[in-house]
């Protein structure tokens, strides 16, 4: 189910009164009622796949809590290839017959892997992780084995974060389903204000880019210099709004039910480095990286290569987690390439004493960044490989000025997508300069409400109803 | 504290609920006078002789006046001939507003004829199990279903749940369901506003909003717009093409229900640019055209093909709808095969 649909206008209202009607001890029996209709909206008999890996991961966690030794990891790897080999057969195989076909037929040999043909589940490569995190906590002994079946499935299933995260560790959210939640006025209004801000992102920004970076990207032989450029930075705004307006949206709903989940965004935009950008892009998954695999792989201990090439594969995989193309597999390296070039700029420039005045520094830095992300999403982006060479081949000269009027959209729809994104910063930039407090809570009450009512005329007036799915919806 | 919270959150929904009512209210005491509606109320006594209903390119391509104009007699009482072919509808909202004017005034198409556009050749070709409205108007379907379609509606596999509800509120509620001419409108000005800043504070041409224009926008970025659309459908029109069974068309519908009321139903050739003839040159679209040649006949239908040839894509300024002058000579020429040959 879409946030951005007339079911879930429906379902959302419907599920929070019952959740707040029921007792506490039956809430957990409608969340979960409520997050198999979720899912199933899609195609229902996947929440059997669902239904096999909380079966699987909720027994390997009680054996490895029960186990001592080496039986413990066993169970443990029992968990890790259990959902390694779910992501592998319906994200990976057809990759795979893909590229053996591929190299097989450089060798002049014709045979390939036999097809399965399978739909990729929704959000598959969110559960699995939120379920492995699960898992290798039980194993760490940072968490205890749930022993309550539902409560699990509750916490591998939560329909907000189901299917595009935030990718959610068992210590922040299993806790929660067992506490109870009174209706409270504050959490009412702090979610539902997260909600209409996560679908301005999405409905005005988001979607509304869409048209025009779908319009240059699905054809960008016909395109060069401005067209390319001007799509490539729609795409960042994209897919920044698409995913923050998302994860906007499961945070609003599981709060106004009293349930906290973790902050995913913190306006990457403005990061000077990269380093930085992925402490504040997507930051469930780059902390799940960061503490599942950098970290056990060595980290950046034992030498300088070590730690590049676990960079490199870390970034590389949670390239490939994307999406099973090569073009998530570049973005990956591009980013690992630009984290090791950013450590030894670092190691240059360390004992430099700063010629530029601080905020000038700031500012070229933000540009930096900002330019290099941007070059990477050309690649995250392109269908194919020879479309990102093509888009990043010819983004200079900045020709083809007259093109920008025929990009799909309308002049009234950029000023609109212009003054959204101008809007975005203006709110992030204020919330970033006190400390992180939401813009709307800094405000008093008149204008709070002015900020609701205009958003809300904003989204029905402006906004793009064509019923787009949320981008990380097929990782 | 929670009775703080209750009194705001009144207020807060209040301040938004009460202007909508009263928008709803006023648009309710409007209501009825598009489309079909207005005739209907026109027609409430009055005759009907010519109606013109389909798309937009039949809106575009004849004139109406001059058309009633060119068939009227010396000597005799002036035709009267109406024009509502519209943008972006369909063959089930034809068929319904024909059972909304028949509604007002049982005798309204006795005698008269209606004239439905065969564009580049081939007439709607839209079924039962096809949309039935475009989600973005949906005022010229809730307007004329009745509570029974509305069911037969909702009860269709194929529609999102999102047009159903739609359909449904917008049968209720002016608001709702002429919801999206306001955002066209709004977008219309947004338009203007950016053509404003990036043209130094002028607007090059005026243009007029899609719907309320059946669907036809004469300001030069429409226009391009129209043909980006134009050339866009052609090539979803050359995919999968499937041979058209016409006896299973809404088509069908129209026709019998123009003829159990006493009318004449009859269809004009419209030529097209030729990228929209593209895809109806295909070996299946030629020979659907044939076969529907061979239906009219068999409906009791005619078929008038006016003497009149296009002289290029430069009669069509943006691919799809026939030039305002070009428009006259087809009207004439319309005019006058249906004089040689009445129905």
């Amino acid at each position: 189910m879409l946030f951005n649909s007339v079911e879930f206008l429906l379902f959302f209202p419907i599920v929070t009164a019952l959740y707040f009607i029921l007792p506490n001890r039956w809430r957990w029996v409608l969340l979960l009622i409520a997050s198999c209709i979720f899912y199933m909206a899609w195609i229902p008999i996947y929440v059997t796949i669902l239904f096999l890996i909380i079966i699987v991961d909720y027994i390997a966690a009680r054996k490895i809590e029960n186990a001592e030794g080496s039986r413990r990891k066993l169970f443990l790897l029992v968990s890790i290839i259990a959902n390694v080999s779910l992501l592998a057969i319906f994200k990976y195989y057809a990759f795979l017959c893909d590229n053996v076909a591929e190299i097989l037929h450089l060798l002049h040999i014709n045979w390939t892997l036999p097809p399965l043909n399978l739909i990729l589940p929704i959000g598959l490569s969110f559960h699995t992780f939120q379920a492995l995190a699960y898992t290798i906590e039980v194993y760490k002994g940072k968490q205890p084995a749930e022993k309550h079946l539902g409560i699990y499935a509750l916490y591998v299933m939560f329909y907000p974060q189901l299917v595009a995260g935030p990718i959610e560790r068992p210590q922040n959210l299993i806790h929660q389903f067992k506490e109870d939640h009174p209706f409270s006025p504050e959490n009412f209004v702090s979610g539902m204000r997260l909600m209409l801000w996560g679908f301005f992102k999405k409905v005005v920004i988001a979607d509304r880019l869409a048209i025009l970076v779908n319009h240059v990207y699905n054809q960008p032989h016909d395109y060069s210099g401005l067209p390319l450029l001007l799509a490539t930075y729609c795409f960042a705004y994209q897919i920044y709004c698409d995913f923050s307006g998302y994860s906007d949206i499961a945070i609003g709903a599981a709060r106004v039910m009293g349930i906290n989940l973790m902050k995913n965004f913190n306006s990457p935009y403005c990061a000077t480095n990269i380093q930085e950008f992925w402490h504040r892009w997507h930051i469930s998954l780059s902390t799940w990286f960061r503490d599942y695999l950098y970290i056990p792989l060595g980290g950046s201990k034992g030498g300088e290569i070590l730690r590049f090439r676990n960079i490199i594969i870390v970034f590389f995989l949670s390239g490939l987690w994307h999406g099973a193309n090569w073009t998530f597999a570049e973005w990956g390296l591009l980013h690992g390439s630009f984290f090791i070039v950013y450590i030894f700029w670092q190691r240059a420039v360390k004992n430099t004493p700063r010629i530029l005045p601080a905020p000038v520094h700031r500012l070229i830095s933000l540009f930096v960044t900002f330019n290099a992300v941007c070059f990477a999403w050309i690649f995250f982006r392109a269908n194919t490989t020879a479309d990102a060479a093509w888009v990043v081949g010819h983004l200079f000269p900045l020709n083809q000025a007259e093109k920008l009027t025929e990009l799909g959209l309308t002049g009234g729809e950029m000023l609109t997508a212009g003054a959204a994104i101008l809007i975005l910063e203006i709110v992030q930039y204020i919330e970033r300069n006190k400390g992180g407090v939401s813009f709307f809570e800094q405000q008093k009450l008149s204008t709070r409400w002015i900020s609701y009512y205009t958003l809300i005329f904003i989204i029905v007036l402006l906004g793009e109803f064509g019923g787009q799915r949320f981008i990380y919806f097929q990782f | 504290m929670m009775k703080k919270f209750l009194t705001q959150a009144l207020i807060f929904t209040s301040i938004i609920v009460i202007p909508l009512i009263g928008a709803e209210l006023s648009l309710q005491s409007l209501k009825g006078h598009q489309w079909f509606n207005g005739y209907a109320d026109i027609l409430r006594k009055a005759h009907l002789d010519v109606m013109f209903m389909g798309n937009s390119i039949i809106n575009a391509a004849v004139r109406e006046k001059k058309f009633a104009e060119l068939i009227s007699e010396k000597g005799k009482p002036p035709r009267a001939a109406i024009n509502l072919g519209q943008g972006y509808t369909t063959p089930v909202e034809y068929l319904f507003g024909l059972r909304r004017m028949v509604e007002v005034n049982p005798h309204v198409l006795e005698g008269s004829v209606i004239f439905m556009p065969a564009t580049g050749g081939l007439p709607d070709t839209r079924k039962w199990s096809d949309n039935w409205m475009n989600w973005h108007q949906p005022a010229l379907l809730s307007a004329y279903i009745s509570y029974p379609d509305l069911w037969k509606y909702c009860r269709k596999p194929n529609v999102p749940l999102a047009e159903k509800v739609l359909l449904v509120a917008s049968m209720h509620s002016e608001l709702v369901s002429q919801g999206q001419l306001l955002r066209v409108a709004t977008m219309y000005s947004l338009d203007e506003a950016a053509e404003w800043l990036t043209h130094g504070g002028k607007i090059a041409k005026k243009g007029v909003l899609i719907v309320q224009e059946g669907g036809i926008r004469t300001d030069e970025k429409a226009v391009a717009y129209m043909k980006f659309v134009a050339r866009r459908n052609a090539a979803d029109d050359m995919k999968d093409q499937k041979a058209v069974d016409w006896n299973d068309t809404v088509l069908k519908d129209i026709v019998t229900y123009v003829k159990e009321h006493g009318g004449k139903m009859c269809f004009c050739y419209i030529p097209v640019s030729s990228v929209m003839q593209e895809p109806l040159s295909t070996p299946t679209r030629e020979q659907d055209m044939r076969n529907f040649e061979k239906v009219a006949a068999e409906w009791g239908c005619k078929y008038y093909k006016p003497d009149f040839t296009a002289k290029g894509d430069e009669d069509f300024p943006d691919l799809a709808h026939l030039s305002e002058p070009r428009s006259y000579e087809y009207t004439k020429a319309l005019a006058d095969a249906f004089l040689k040959d009445p129905p």
